[in-house]
């Protein structure tokens, strides 16, 4: 049985916006299964059963080279952001959780980057929960110009 | 101190400083009058702008609302299986009536006044038209048949749709040229395509910087260094510029190499990095498809609206929707064939990660051009430097060490705006 406690739940995600808002992508890497897929895909074509995604990436390989590709090859002005993430609706080892994310690019006003949904597969390990699949889906089809980092 | 301001019709001066287009005035990204000019001669008038896949809109009702320029528009499949592209502008009020971005309608029904609409536009209903009990009603001499949505003429090339607001629009063929066309029907063949999905940017530049970027094969060796890395785009390999004779469309055409350290190409290129290797090579699994004919990528600018994007086994239209000067909406729609493999499919999925917004190729232009525009806007009378290879106005080139094909779009543009 593979039931999913919520407060590891909550602790999980907040690992997750955790290392992403401090770019530690290793530690955000780290919340995947070897296998995990994670998507970020925009919410049109989640609901229209459309499969592209803006970022796909299929196991720890390919997060690799996302990673490998945002820190010494992608050319992007320096931005923090804040992951907001609410609460988690459970159900079985499937979760939904709603998030926003807030950037500020150099010097400028915050802007908001994304909202949504984590739409995930979550499975219980030794380690703790760790994230068997994770769409992010984001309501807002139009990306303010990039989306470097995971949402 | 009482000053008078006054509208004056009296068009400014041209911005370019000399003959030729080798130098390319800051003020043509920022200036509010030299926009509308642009959205009124190229947008509105005289050319096929780019409104959809055929594939988008499979049956009978469905539709898609974009954009033409700053204008709304609808792209419908009528009953007759033929595509209409109409002003998403009812005929009364002038609301946009349809704010679905996709949907599926028998009729068109603004939610007003509830106009109502055929599919080709045609006004089939007005409430109270005869009046009420007798009183009030539209006159004697309102004709249903004066009063439908404007109908755009629109061309259906082999799966994807263009419209012009232009009934003395010359034929597609001449449109695209005689040039340009063999490359362009190398993608569109007349084979059934397939709708993989959507990617939408909002970029804070001016449009005309998108359609420079991708007629400009200087930069993707030099910024784009998940590109160079991977053999993907390098000046030293196989490749062929194309434009049409009017300067206006271009195509870059080229073929992949092995990738590694040619030392003319990279040395002092500090952006390459030599020893990169990708930890999951399914991120870039390469297959050659027949239909290639040879080139790996074919980058297609047809001006002034959308960007045909052949990377390997990644396809896209990339649409450009203006916003004024300073910023406009860049909308990917990813397609494939009907007849893909699952594995096909899952491979330009996994390719479609160095594009769009996110892309690990492309989300370096988009970058670009908003340092482009910050610039450009603070320094109206700058100039940029288009020299690489010379001070031509846009030719044909077996090689990528060249800025003509921007030259020709400029030539274009000042002949057309009598600048």
């Amino acid at each position: 049985m593979n039931v999913l406690d919520a407060n590891a739940v909550l602790h999980i995600n907040a690992c997750y916006g955790d290392a992403l808002d401090r770019f530690d992508l290793a530690a955000w890497q780290a919340l995947f299964l070897p296998d995990a897929v994670y998507r970020a895909q925009a919410r049109e074509n989640f609901d229209s059963g459309l499969p592209l995604a803006a970022i796909y990436l299929d196991g720890h390989g390919m997060m690799t080279d996302r990673i490998t590709g945002i820190e010494k090859t992608l050319v992007f002005a320096p931005r923090f952001t804040r992951h907001i993430i609410g609460l988690s609706k459970i159900d079985g080892s499937s979760a939904l959780t709603p998030f926003i994310i807030v950037q500020t690019i150099t010097t400028g006003l915050p802007e908001i980057l994304a909202t949504g949904c984590y739409h995930d597969t979550l499975a219980n390990t030794s380690d703790g929960v760790r994230i068997a699949s994770r769409n992010a889906v984001y309501d807002n089809a139009l990306i303010p110009n990039s989306l470097v980092y995971p949402l | 101190m009482n000053q008078r301001i006054e509208w004056s019709p009296v068009k400014s001066p041209s911005p370019f400083k000399q003959d030729g287009t080798h130098r390319i005035p800051n003020r043509v990204y920022s200036d509010v009058e030299l926009h509308a000019r642009e959205l009124e001669a190229f947008f509105y008038k005289a050319h096929w702008c780019y409104v959809a896949l055929e594939c988008e809109i499979p049956n009978q009702g469905d539709y898609k609302a974009t954009m033409i320029g700053e204008r709304p528009v609808i792209v419908v499949r009528d009953r007759d299986g033929s595509v209409n592209v109409l002003e998403n502008r009812c005929a009364h009020k002038g609301a946009k009536f349809c704010q679905k971005e996709f949907g599926n309608a028998k009729v068109f029904v603004c939610p007003y006044h509830q106009w109502g609409y055929r599919l080709n536009g045609d006004l089939a209903g007005v409430p109270m038209k005869n009046g009420v009990a007798g009183q009030g009603g539209m006159g004697a001499d309102f004709k249903m048949e004066d009063h439908g949505l404007n109908r755009l003429k629109v061309r259906v090339h082999n799966g994807i749709v263009f419209a012009s607001f232009d009934d003395d629009i010359e034929p597609f063929e001449s449109f695209v040229s005689a040039e340009l066309m063999p490359f362009f029907n190398r993608t569109f063949d007349g084979r059934a395509l397939t709708l993989l999905g959507y990617n939408r940017q909002r970029i804070r530049g001016n449009w005309k910087l998108m359609q420079e970027n991708i007629k400009d094969p200087y930069h993707p060796g030099l910024l784009h260094v998940f590109f160079v890395t991977f053999g993907l785009w390098r000046a030293d390999q196989k490749s062929e510029l194309r434009i049409d004779p009017r300067g206006r469309h271009a195509q870059m055409i080229s073929t992949r190499n092995s990738g590694g350290e040619n030392k003319e190409v990279t040395a002092g290129v500090t952006s390459f990095k030599e020893s990169m290797i990708l930890e999951d090579p399914r991120l870039m699994d390469v297959v050659q498809e027949p239909w290639w004919g040879g080139p790996t990528a074919v980058m297609q600018t047809i001006f002034p609206s959308v960007i045909v994007q052949q990377q390997v086994n990644s396809l896209s239209t990339r649409q450009i929707i203006p916003r004024g000067p300073n910023e406009f909406d860049f909308v990917w729609t990813h397609f494939g064939f009907a007849d893909d493999t699952p594995e096909m499919t899952e491979r330009r999925l996994k390719q479609a990660n160095l594009f769009g917004p996110a892309g690990l190729v492309s989300l370096d232009d988009g970058e670009v051009i908003e340092y482009c525009q910050q610039a450009a806007t603070a320094y109206p009378d700058g100039e940029c430097v288009v020299e690489l290879g010379g001070k031509d106005g846009g030719v044909a080139s077996p090689h990528m060490v060249t800025e003509t094909l921007i030259r020709g779009m400029y030539r274009y543009y000042r002949e057309t705006l009598g600048l």
